[in-house]
């Protein structure tokens, strides 16, 4: 096991986001109408859930606490974040949304593609490019041509 | 596509000359476009947006008109599924669409007549499309359990009138025709009935089958089975005459219900501002292929008796419900925040 | 002995219809498209079916509903495939097989897993078929006892099982749960149409769409987890295995044999209630699993009893639900939904009378599930050793390779390219809680079974006019609901006094070696 880089127990975290998440899932449910048991309102179980939520999570926080160690065992999880990868792996996804809007299906597979191969060091530009072009292929020869998925390959200019 | 070849031993062998034909149709269909191509119109793929998910009823007509269409005007009609938020997605879809003839819709009285006065919608429903056709209508029943001890309407008003608050009755969800017709009786008879919403026709009425809940108003198409079966008891039809499969059943006209004849419709749109006469021209089109034996055979499976006529007819159609559900949405206080 | 003897002479009948060559073509064609196409990362039962349900609007209904079937039951089985090799569940209930199966991947027991997927799937399937034959009467019956609270007590039983089944700490898979049930609370709410955590996005109004979170919590983010981590761990493995390391040993064949057995029973006994669905019939299965063993820390890190009773417990449930659904057209997930959509398109009405009225359809469809099975188990044994083959693929090409096929499939599944957005953000979330050590899976039970349990507590209230003392007072609602409260007060317990022991202990140990005694192997 790896020791651990924070000095705040990973699990103290944890019961934090759980306690944000239930809080603001009260606050905007609140928002909804909440009515009475024998007719509910849209407010009341999301209210419920995030009241749970947020003892849940002061129980988590507790229960780190009563351990004295965090529950986290696996230490690896917390090294070095790894920003390369997470950036290309989201720039990604955001390209096929953004291209396969603007730009039409086989820009954005490439694009995609590509960048995501990126993410992993030991890809070269070359690699990522030919993996890129392979699924470019793949889009068309399966998904267009074979399953006939209703996509434009190319939309320039479209809205 | 010789996908029927052997099938002619079994019960619907008897349907296969014409899918047949239809293939045949559909080889033949670009020999026959020269004839018909004086204006620039068909000249790519047009787009016909569902605004369901496959496999329903809007669905299912959507694929047939869209065929016949691929056969008359010479260029494939290609159905699109953009389903959510009860049609209005679709709906939306194509009210921002180009006007150019080339995205039709096909929908129902939902997001064309009830949704609008319940939500507020990016797009207004009674002018964003030009109307094309009704294709079709549906009539629907008011049932309740097969055993239950209600044997007639009146029966249903009595006990709503004796105990208050006990009679309810199950929709297929808010805003739908279900909920509106059972807020009708509600208002017409002054009773005070419970509405449960479920999430579809079929699970409402299988509440109201296991006796969960009193009554529903189903479309027929979904209930036949299950009356036949003695699961569920028709106590009227919302139709304007007795339905050929139920002819014991009374209308609720007849039981003395004033303007209680209901029918969900299907029917076809463009976006607003398409030229006359493409409207006209799919307006001829689809009245043809709504003649055709196999059209008006699938339609009758899926339960929709077939409407056609002019666009105008449809207009009349539209306006006249959005204003009727407008009173009644109003009266019986649904609403959405 | 009548019922009996009727029951043999129309699945004989049934078996007359389904080996008709060209009806038998098409069941097969069905099955190797479902098979290929759930193998495809993101492309699931559901998108399968929906994109070739309108091929079949053409033709006649019996090789129609024989083909949509076998895509059906083909990519249950294509999908484990994807769920154990690469952490991908396309099919919701496949998130419990990849708990287990993708570590045994990663250990380079892959093929074992696979080939032990594929015995139990059939075994179930065939264990399922013949309950479905000779108690359907019974199923029918039984079926319609379900009210609102009874169905409202059994998922909470569901949600109370599933929530605590994870590795380590029971309170964070209840925390999950509740993420995942607010997840589901997402949408049009049904009982008054208003919008919740819409944040505007008109997208949002239809609820978040399952193949992206899916997807999204487990192949997206253990991509962000791993990548430029994977490396080390490859190596470790031995990738170079042989064929015939692939194939399950003996050893593992009777490791696995009772747990497919419980898993097929917890199916069955679920395959009759309407409207449950196999994803929480997958959770059960798998928490009664790991409650039943006497290495329950095995759980999570490659228990090769953990991928058989899931697998098993969905396949038996998927084919005993088929008569309520075909009787009382009340199917218990979006992919029945569509199968008795095409059913309507045919213009058959499923209900009382389809067992009679269309008995080629209906004892065809019987007879032609047991020979998919057979077929797909020809079709998938002999083919393990190649699909194991993708674990040689390196990860840096894989895993971007993947990232495509999510996207198109996601994709696909809405023409809607919001909900590749959906998938970037459940990745994001989910990798997040990943590295804070939260289980995943059991938001996807949360997600799956949020809305039909909201739905049942609110309209049973409804209808009780408030009465809370309504989900105790019908016998199958009151089992089920005083069995969930004894099964979250037992955790809370033992949970609790587990707390206590490791503080009284760490009080007098030395604080770093701490992690060791840490409770690792809750139940």
């Amino acid at each position: 096991m790896n020791r651990r880089l924070s000095a705040v127990p990973l699990d103290y975290y944890g019961a934090g986001l759980m306690v944000l998440i239930g809080a603001l899932a009260v606050k905007i449910g609140s928002g909804y109408s909440i009515g009475r048991l024998s007719r509910m309102g849209p407010g009341y179980f999301p209210v419920a859930l995030g009241t749970l939520l947020i003892l849940v999570g002061a129980g988590i926080a507790f229960a780190a606490w009563l351990e004295h160690a965090p529950a986290a065992m696996s230490g690896d999880k917390t090294a070095s974040a790894e920003w390369r990868g997470w950036g290309c792996i989201a720039g990604s996804l955001v390209a096929f949304i953004v291209l396969g809007r603007y730009g039409g299906f086989l820009p954005a597979t490439f694009v995609a593609t590509f960048t995501a191969a990126l993410a992993d060091r030991e890809n070269s530009a070359r690699d990522a490019a030919l993996l890129a072009t392979a699924m470019s292929g793949v889009l068309i020869a399966v998904f267009w041509w074979a399953l006939k998925m209703t996509f434009p390959l190319f939309a320039w200019g479209a809205s | 596509m010789t996908i029927d070849n052997q099938s002619g031993a079994t019960p619907f062998g008897n349907c296969r000359p014409t899918r047949r034909s239809i293939v045949l149709a559909s080889l033949l269909a670009p020999l026959a476009l020269p004839a018909r191509a004086e204006t620039a119109w068909p000249s790519k793929p047009i787009t016909y947006v569902v605004p369901y998910p496959p496999g329903g009823t809007t669905d299912i007509l959507g694929r047939t008109i869209a065929q016949g269409l691929t056969q008359t005007l010479g260029v494939s009609v290609i159905v699109e599924n953009k389903p959510g938020a009860t049609g209005t997605i679709g709906g939306g879809f194509v009210a921002r669409a180009e006007p150019d003839g080339y995205t039709l819709l096909g929908t129902s009285i939902g997001p064309q007549t009830i949704v609008p006065h319940l939500m507020k919608l990016p797009y207004d429903a009674a002018k964003a499309y030009e109307p094309i056709i009704l294709v079709g209508t549906v009539p629907h029943l008011l049932a309740v359990k097969g055993d239950s001890p209600y044997n007639s309407v009146q029966d249903l008003i009595a006990a709503a009138k004796a105990n208050p608050g006990a009679v309810s009755f199950a929709s297929g969800g808010l805003g739908t025709i279900l909920q509106i017709q059972g807020e009708l009786l509600r208002l017409q008879t002054d009773t005070k009935m419970l509405h449960v919403p479920y999430k579809g026709d079929v699970p409402a009425m299988q509440d109201v089958m296991s006796g969960q809940v009193t009554f529903v108003f189903i479309p027929v198409s979904a209930a036949l089975t299950q009356v036949q079966a003695g699961k569920l008891k028709a106590l009227a039809a919302t139709s304007a005459k007795r339905l050929p499969e139920l002819q014991q059943t009374p209308t609720m006209a007849e039981l003395g219900f004033k303007d209680f004849v209901v029918e969900q419709w299907q029917a076809i749109y463009a976006p607003a501002k398409t030229p006359a006469q493409i409207v006209q021209r799919l307006n001829e089109a689809i009245n043809q292929i709504l003649k055709a034996p196999d059209v008006v055979a699938r339609f009758g499976k899926a339960g929709v008796t077939i409407v056609g006529g002019t666009p105008e007819d449809l207009a009349q159609r539209q306006a006249a419900d959005y204003e009727r559900w407008r009173g009644v949405i109003k009266a019986a206080d649904i609403k959405i925040e | 002995m009548s019922v009996f003897a009727q029951s043999l002479s129309n699945l004989w009948y049934g078996f007359e219809i389904a080996l008709q060559p060209h009806n038998l073509w098409w069941s097969f064609v069905g099955v190797l498209i479902g098979n290929v196409i759930g193998v495809l990362p993101g492309l699931g039962a559901l998108t399968a079916i929906s994109m070739l349900l309108p091929l079949t609007y053409t033709m006649h209904p019996v090789p129609a509903i024989l083909m949509l079937a076998g895509i059906f039951y083909g990519s249950m089985y294509g999908g484990a495939i994807g769920a154990i090799l690469l952490n991908l569940p396309s099919h919701p209930p496949h998130a419990v097989t990849c708990l287990d199966g993708y570590p045994m991947a990663r250990a380079g027991k892959g093929g074992v897993a696979l080939g032990v997927t594929m015995l139990a799937s059939f075994f179930a399937a065939s264990v399922g078929i013949t309950v479905m034959l000779f108690a359907s009467p019974l199923l029918v019956s039984v079926a319609f006892k379900f009210g609102p609270p009874d169905l409202f007590a059994v998922m909470a039983l569901g949600l109370v099982a599933g929530a605590t089944m994870s590795r380590g700490s029971p309170l964070k898979g209840v925390a999950m749960t509740l993420f995942g049930l607010l997840v589901g609370t997402v949408g049009t709410d049904v009982n008054s149409g208003v919008l919740r955590f819409t944040f505007g996005l008109p997208e949002l109004a239809d609820r978040v769409e399952l193949v992206a979170l899916a997807l999204g919590v487990f192949g997206i983010a253990d991509f962000l987890t791993n990548v430029n981590r994977m490396h080390a761990v490859t190596s470790n493995t031995n990738m170079d295995f042989r064929v015939r390391d692939m194939m399950p040993s003996k050893a593992d064949m009777k490791l696995a044999f009772w747990p497919m057995v419980r898993g097929t029973l917890v199916g069955v006994l679920f395959g009759a209630m309407p409207g449950t669905g196999p994803t929480v019939t997958t959770f059960l299965s798998y928490a009664l699993e790991r409650r039943v063993s006497r290495t329950p820390e095995r759980f999570g890190r490659g228990a090769l009893e953990g991928v058989a009773s899931p697998e098993a417990a969905s396949h038996s449930k998927t084919q005993v639900d088929f008569i309520p659904t075909m009787s009382l057209g009340i199917p218990g997930d979006p992919v029945m939904a569509l199968i008795l959509g095409a059913l309507l398109i045919q213009g058959i009405q499923p209900g009382p009378q389809i067992m009679t009225e269309h008995a080629d359809i209906f004892w065809g469809l019987v007879a032609s599930f047991w020979i998919g099975n057979v077929l797909l188990l020809i079709l998938n044994v002999p083919m393990i050793g190649i699909w194991v083959k993708m674990l040689k693929v390196p990860y840096r090409l894989l895993f971007p390779s993947a990232i495509f096929f999510i996207a198109i499939g996601v994709y696909s599944t809405n023409n809607q390219l919001f909900d590749v957005g959906e998938v970037l953000f459940f990745g994001v979330a989910g990798a997040v809680l990943l590295a804070l050590d939260f289980p995943v899976a059991p938001i996807l039970l949360g997600y799956v079974l949020g809305p039909p349990v909201e739905e049942n507590f609110r309209r049973a209230l409804l209808l009780s006019q408030g009465d809370m003392t309504v989900f105790f007072q019908r016998p199958i609602s009151g089992t089920f609901a005083t069995l969930s409260l004894l099964l979250l007060a037992g955790q809370l317990f033992f949970g609790l006094r587990r707390a206590l022991q490791a503080r009284r202990r760490t009080e007098y140990a030395s604080t770093i070696g701490s992690t060791d005694l840490n409770p690792a192997r809750g139940d």
